[in-house]
């Protein structure tokens, strides 16, 4: 449950989640219509939203992908709580 | 393999408890004709589509389903 809707880091994961719905929704029309040469720019232009805005928010808050996880200097936070879908952003 | 990203798909409000859609919303994910049972179906016949675009799409629409992103 989200108890506030605009603190800086809620409005950090939402750069996040509309980047990357524009990204799950052009991958999968481009799997069927790769020579969309507009579809093709779309994506690689929401794409590179996209990392920003997961660069943004790991620089910020917390990690998202695993990936990019840095143990060493941050410390193992990924099991922190809350997680996002139990009330956390 | 599985992997997940630490963030919901879409943003989450509940304002208030009520089991009985919570009911429903679970049978959608869960039941017999929900998206759990249909991502496996896409992950599974992917593997007879004589199409190979059509195989790459059914790869990618199982993923998103298997896992309830908000």
């Amino acid at each position: 449950m989200i108890k506030t809707q605009n603190s800086a880091r809620q409005k950090c994961m939402r750069n996040v989640q509309s980047a990357s719905f524009a990204v799950d929704e052009a991958r999968l029309y481009l799997d069927t219509h790769p020579n969309d040469e507009k579809a093709k720019k779309y994506f690689d232009k929401y794409n590179t939203l996209r990392k920003k805005a997961l660069a943004e928010y790991e620089a910020n808050f917390s990690p998202i992908l695993s990936d990019d996880i840095n143990a060493a200097k941050d410390g193992w936070t990924w099991t922190d709580e809350p997680y996002p879908w139990n009330e956390g952003v | 393999m599985w992997n997940y990203e630490k963030r919901l798909q879409f943003p989450i409000n509940i304002k208030k408890v009520d089991p009985k859609s919570a009911q429903i919303i679970m049978s959608q994910f869960g039941g017999p004709d929900g998206e759990l049972a249909a991502s496996m179906r896409y992950l599974s016949q992917r593997y007879s589509m004589p199409y190979g675009d059509v195989t790459g799409l059914l790869t990618d629409i199982g993923t998103e389903e298997s896992v309830p992103k908000g």
